[in-house]
């Protein structure tokens, strides 16, 4: 424990001390509480209690906006009911001699405080539609990654799945047979939006990329397409975040994000690798003298 | 009143904090013996005066426990030397990979492994198959031949790419940490196949009456059997721990890969031209050691008399091109239709029997899954050997039930790759009843054959389809329904 946190503690108890002897308990409990969390939130980042660093996706930068407006409104409203209720509670707190007297409220008030909020909820559901209906929609996607989906993800307790489409071919909804395997390790290519098609193979498991801000359940039986760009060169964690099962906490992958270039290589690396047969001059080598890398279109 | 109210919720609810974080301590894990090991009676060894139980004394002397393990320089075991290095401090200590191994078994294996590797943790009884025991000393998906023992590389291949179709995960992004995991995977399963090829040696020194309980105690027998006994067990503890440290070893040695049999020996080949030696061959799988090595001319198609470096006739080859021996277009990297076609026919044939197990259909309900089979003599019930199992169906040599594979599904426990599905049909599963056909098909192509039938079925079942080769072969007829005959 740090010697800051005994301080804090040893501070936070005095001032509650103090408040009871004062008869100023509960005031002193509810600013205490309001704020240590104000504190605790401001203090977070540098503890790396706050989100994995900035968003590595352009998708990932505008859920990062809208999280940061809703918690400065969410901010203000925390310290402005707060402000109110401690005020309440000096002002009004129990006095000898003094009898209680009986409100039976304020109509207008009451009108108030129920639009306001309303008013502030159908703002955030208005203003963030676009986001979620480019992070969700189908329809709405790279019109190239959606018809050339990257790879299609199984999940599955407590591993992620991954096939690829053999180089050059289109992902196809059935396995193939030149299709390429692998578990845990996903590579795409940086810097443009592609696609995975998420799948389960057992319970509810969810596709999180904590650093692009993605995250999208995966269900039985459903084929979901998943969105996202990368906006680095290198490995990011893929974690479940659904409780799947007692190995959940083991269910981890890796995502990488290289060069075009390099990303072709890869898939024919493994390529090779899968249609090893030992021989020397067989499959291996036939797919090899294929696998001529064709210039593909881009949009 | 007021005032001791709130005092009062205080003390309770950090009563209650205290009272859920709990103070009880994990118990100390410890290596459970095999249920064999625990019939025996305790016998005195050597000049001892008490009497303990051989096979437990032996294996605490040679093995230790998970909290203090003891590194037995005779295994082919990479323990870890202390290393001078200052990057990683913690391998200064004299057997840090085996500790470390550990470490890492405890956090990622344990819990399905079981602490002494017999497939037996706490999550072992909900998953179907169940984990591997290590302690026979067989794995089922490995590169060597036969019986031997899976190399290093085998073992990081499973860890890797986990197994589908089973709860084995992949634990590749472990990457550096997977080295000592394999390790402590080798020493746990060659401390569970010494505990039990101990037990076969006292049962042969003692018989079968002395280990059951309440047979005669070995300790208060007469002086001379008592010799008899202490000659018998030294030369038993000799013999079993070379014999392992030999099968160990083996296992990583190049031979003992399984790789496809470059050429084919005929014996009534004709001489067609004078061979030109070039290039080398491999026969029947075994490769010859060096001054042997034989050289031909890469010509397709025809028959080479073969002479070693010698100039020992050594038999004759047929050169097959590539297509013919392995089956594959080579335009298209397919398998050809008359590799199908042959493979078709060797699945259905009497020879050969894919169906008897994988099925008429491939979906691995073969009539053999309808069978009461026999326990065997290498199964942990070992005593029960010759009596009938009371399921219906296959089992392994764990005793697990067993089920052939489903061919159509496309998955693939030991690995994708062709070289791996070559491997299973030119060897059989270790452990389980798939055979291998490498002494039954001597010829290369055969074998791909039936490679390029099986990578085929998931994805093309027309295969399956047309007359059946053999005619004694006949699927059953369709169950006919009486109320439609009706």
């Amino acid at each position: 424990m740090s010697p800051w946190l005994i301080i804090l503690s040893l501070g936070s108890a005095a001032v509650l001390l103090a408040g009871a002897l004062t008869k100023k308990f509960w005031p002193a409990f509810f600013g205490l509480s309001a704020v240590a969390t104000v504190g605790i939130s401001v203090l977070a980042p540098s503890y790396r209690w706050w989100l994995p660093g900035g968003a590595q996706s352009p998708m990932g930068t505008e859920i990062d906006d809208l999280f940061y407006m809703i918690l400065i409104i969410t901010t203000v409203t925390y310290i402005a009911v707060h402000v109110v209720l401690i005020t309440a509670l000096i002002k009004f707190s129990g006095k000898p001699g003094v009898k209680a007297s009986f409100s039976h409220g304020s109509h207008a008030l009451e009108v108030v405080w129920t639009i306001v909020p309303a008013a502030i909820l159908l703002f955030i559901s208005l203003y963030q539609i676009d986001v979620w209906m480019r992070f969700r929609n189908f329809a709405t996607f790279n019109r190239h990654s959606r018809e050339n989906p990257v790879a299609e993800v199984t999940a599955r307790q407590f591993e992620w799945r991954i096939r690829y489409p053999a180089p050059g071919k289109k992902l196809m909804q059935k396995p193939q047979p030149d299709d390429l395997y692998t578990v845990n390790d996903l590579h795409v290519p940086f810097g443009e939006p592609v696609v995975i098609q998420l799948r389960s193979e057992d319970v509810l498991h969810s596709f999180f990329l904590p650093h692009l801000r993605i995250k999208q359940d995966a269900v039985p039986g459903a084929i979901i397409p998943v969105q996202f760009q990368a906006n680095f060169e290198g490995e990011q964690e893929l974690v479940c975040a659904e409780l799947c099962g007692w190995g959940h906490y083991k269910m981890r992958g890796q995502l990488t994000a290289q060069r075009k270039s390099e990303f072709d290589k890869y898939l024919r690396d493994l390529q090779a690798r899968q249609s090893d047969d030992g021989v020397s001059g067989g499959r291996a080598a036939a797919v090899v003298t294929q696998a001529t890398p064709k210039a593909e279109n881009h949009p | 009143m007021n005032r001791s109210r709130q005092f009062f919720g205080t003390v309770a609810v950090l009563v209650g904090v205290a009272l859920c974080g709990g103070c009880a301590k994990s118990p100390e894990p410890k290596f459970v013996l095999a249920k064999s090991t625990e019939e025996i009676v305790p016998v005195r060894i050597g000049d001892e005066k008490t009497a303990v139980n051989p096979v437990e004394a032996a294996l605490h002397e040679n093995f230790g426990t998970p909290n203090s393990l003891v590194a037995w320089e005779l295994f082919p075991l990479d323990y870890g030397k202390a290393e001078d290095d200052l990057d990683h401090p913690e391998r200064g200590t004299e057997g840090w990979k085996l500790l470390h191994g550990r470490n890492l078994y405890m956090q990622h294996c344990v819990h399905c492994h079981g602490t002494s590797g017999d497939g037996a943790g706490p999550t072992a009884k909900f998953l179907n198959p169940r984990p591997r025991d290590y302690r026979l000393g067989k794995f089922k998906f490995k590169s060597t031949a036969g019986a031997i023992r899976p190399s290093r590389e085998d073992l990081r291949t499973t860890l890797e790419h986990g197994i589908p179709g089973t709860s084995m995960p992949s634990f590749v992004l472990l990457k550096d940490d997977l080295e000592p995991i394999i390790e402590y995977v080798r020493f746990l399963s060659m401390r569970g196949e010494y505990e039990f090829r101990l037990y076969k040696g006292i049962q042969g020194i003692l018989g079968r009456k002395v280990l059951a309980k309440g047979g005669s105690v070995p300790a208060e027998a007469p002086e001379e059997a008592r010799a008899e006994f202490n000659d018998g067990w030294k030369d038993t503890l000799e013999q079993v721990s070379t014999d392992l440290a030999e099968a160990w070893t083996t296992a990583d040695a190049p031979e003992s890969i399984i790789n496809p049999r470059e050429a084919t020996i005929l014996d009534d080949a004709k001489v067609l031209a004078d061979p030109k030696p070039r290039g080398s061959v491999k026969f029947s799988g075994e490769t010859l050691p060096a001054d042997r090595r034989v050289k031909l001319d890469h010509k397709e198609g025809q028959y080479w008399a073969v002479k070693s470096l010698k100039d020992e006739e050594l038999g004759f080859v047929h050169h097959e091109s590539l297509e013919a021996r392995t089956g594959i277009d080579p335009k298209t990297g397919k398998p050809t239709e008359k590799s199908l076609k042959r493979g078709r026919e060797l699945y259905y044939s009497q020879a050969v029997a894919c169906f008897k197990c994988h099925g008429y259909g491939g979906r691995g309900d073969g009539p053999s899954t309808e069978d009461f089979w026999e326990v065997g003599n290498d199964s942990p019930l070992f005593q029960y050997a010759g009596q009938k199992y009371e399921v219906r169906g296959l089992h392994d040599d764990w005793d697990n039930h067993l089920e052939p594979r489903n061919l159509i599904r496309g998955v693939y426990r030991g690995g994708r790759r062709p070289i791996d599905l070559y491997r299973k049909v030119f060897a059989g599963i270790n452990g389980a009843k798939m055979p291998g056909f490498s002494t039954s098909l001597t010829n290369d192509s055969d074998l791909w054959d039936l490679v390029n039938f099986v990578t085929t079925l998931p994805y093309d079942q027309s295969i399956l389809q047309g007359p059946l080769p053999d005619p004694s072969v006949q699927p059953p007829a369709a169950p006919v329904n009486p109320q439609a005959s009706n």
